[in-house]
């Protein structure tokens, strides 16, 4: 019955799919992926920090009074407090050689928030919640110093200007797509902490060389660390690559080894508050 | 700190476990329906495919009826994360690979299985239609729809003579 001369062979497997393992091959355009946001964003960053210091400084005010136009007007304010840390980062920015035209503008805001922030244009904001757990001029120095070094050193720009652009090559790359655009945006701000934890590494030696030369000793500087870990409560800190700053037991040990290297006295007379 | 663990939680650890739930259960399914599907085709190996648009002279064809058979074979999750990240670097996007190819195999099976109903051993000018079907919104879970068809013969009968142009 059946004609000899037409076949059907059996085709063998695998010539249409199969040719990788799928999970290796996930794994494969992962690691190429992840590897392309690392250097998208380190590109960005590395740009935006050698271009931080040739912005003008009066372009970062400019912008801000467009952002935060209130900014000036918080109403929870101490005038007090708010005078004597601005007198006290008066004597600070003397000794901590700002480029020219930077300055530094202090704003004390009432609140539980234990945090203190510098922004762009030179604004600083320091918490009432930190504020109280402050017990020395030498810590308020400390804190002071280190949200002066980022002015110094241009990290706001610098952050925000690499972070917006990081943000929105990212974007164009894959959109907002669920879980993948989210992935790209996890690996980005993993990325970008890294440069964050960098930058706060810098500050703090910066502060620890202002408070040295203030008062000669580092006494008092690291308990600004002590403070901050008292304050996080029954949470401990998220792991080192999540984390926006250094941990804060690094960041003593970095202050005490720097301060042995180079023959700092770590102890001397604290200065009390008014 | 709390936020940054719920985030953690919420933005990771669920779309993590989705991801091994959809790469262990689609794996699985899939390894299964290849193994149907080389059983399925063994045995209806004696319904012959071809793609030539016309009969052979020479072929004693008889009670010709057009054949269809479909498949549907929906993504699943890792499916579509892997292709996702394909789709970023370019090259061959295997995840989708063999989805299109268990659909068109079933699609054949289905088909043939439909020949056999009828009584035929062939199967000229096999034709192939493919749809992508999108769940609630684009960029939602994609689906696959092959159709293959044909028209379908019983050879080797003295029976009226198909006319042949």
């Amino acid at each position: 019955m059946r004609d000899p001369r037409y076949r059907n062979p059996k085709v063998p497997e695998g010539i249409s799919s199969g040719h990788d393992h799928p999970l290796w091959d996930a794994v494969k355009s992962f690691l190429l992926v992840s590897g392309f946001i690392v250097v998208v964003v380190a590109a960005c960053f590395i740009a935006a920090r050698l271009a931080a210091p040739l912005t003008p400084f009066s372009w970062e005010t400019a912008l801000i009074e467009k952002v935060a136009p209130s900014f000036h007007e918080t109403k929870d304010r101490a005038p007090e407090t708010e005078a004597y840390l601005r007198r006290l980062a008066a004597r600070l920015t003397k000794v901590m050689d700002l480029p020219d035209g930077v300055t530094v503008t202090v704003h004390y805001v009432k609140g539980k928030e234990v945090n203190a922030f510098a922004t762009l244009g030179g604004h600083i904001v320091i918490y009432e919640g930190l504020w109280r757990k402050i017990d020395s001029e030498n810590t308020a120095a400390m804190l002071l110093g280190h949200e002066i070094a980022h002015v110094k050193h241009r990290d706001p720009i610098a952050s925000a200007g690499g972070g917006l652009v990081a943000a929105v090559i990212l974007t164009a790359l894959v959109g907002n797509s669920g879980f993948l655009g989210d992935l790209v945006g996890a690996g980005g701000t993993l990325a970008v902490l890294r440069f964050s934890r960098a930058q706060e590494e810098k500050a703090d030696r910066a502060a620890a060389r202002a408070v040295l030369k203030l008062y000669g000793h580092l006494d008092g500087a690291g308990d600004l660390f002590a403070k901050l870990g008292s304050a996080r409560g029954p949470f401990k800190e998220p792991p080192k690559f999540l984390s926006s700053h250094p941990h804060l037991a690094d960041r003593i040990a970095t202050l005490e080894r720097d301060a042995r290297a180079r023959g700092w006295p770590l102890e001397g007379p604290k200065t009390p508050l008014p | 700190m709390v936020e940054l663990w719920i985030d953690l939680i919420l933005g990771v650890g669920i779309p993590l476990v989705l991801l091994v739930l959809g790469f262990v259960v689609g794996s699985w399914a899939e390894r299964r329906h290849f193994r149907r599907l080389i059983e399925n085709e063994e045995k209806l190996r004696g319904i012959m495919g071809f793609a030539i648009r016309r009969a052979p002279r020479d072929l004693d064809l008889a009670a010709p009826k057009l054949v269809t058979g479909s498949a549907v074979i929906s993504v699943d999750y890792f499916k579509r994360f892997a292709a996702g990240l394909r789709h970023l670097i370019g090259g061959r996007v295997g995840a989708y690979e063999s989805l299109f190819e268990r659909a068109r195999r079933e699609a054949v099976v289905r088909m043939k299985e439909e020949a056999r109903a009828h009584g035929a051993d062939m199967i000229l000018n096999i034709k192939f239609e493919t749809v992508r079907i999108f769940g609630r919104q684009r960029g939602g879970i994609l689906s696959v729809e092959a159709l293959a068809y044909g028209t379908a013969y019983r050879t080797g009968h003295a029976g009226p003579q198909i006319p042949q142009s």
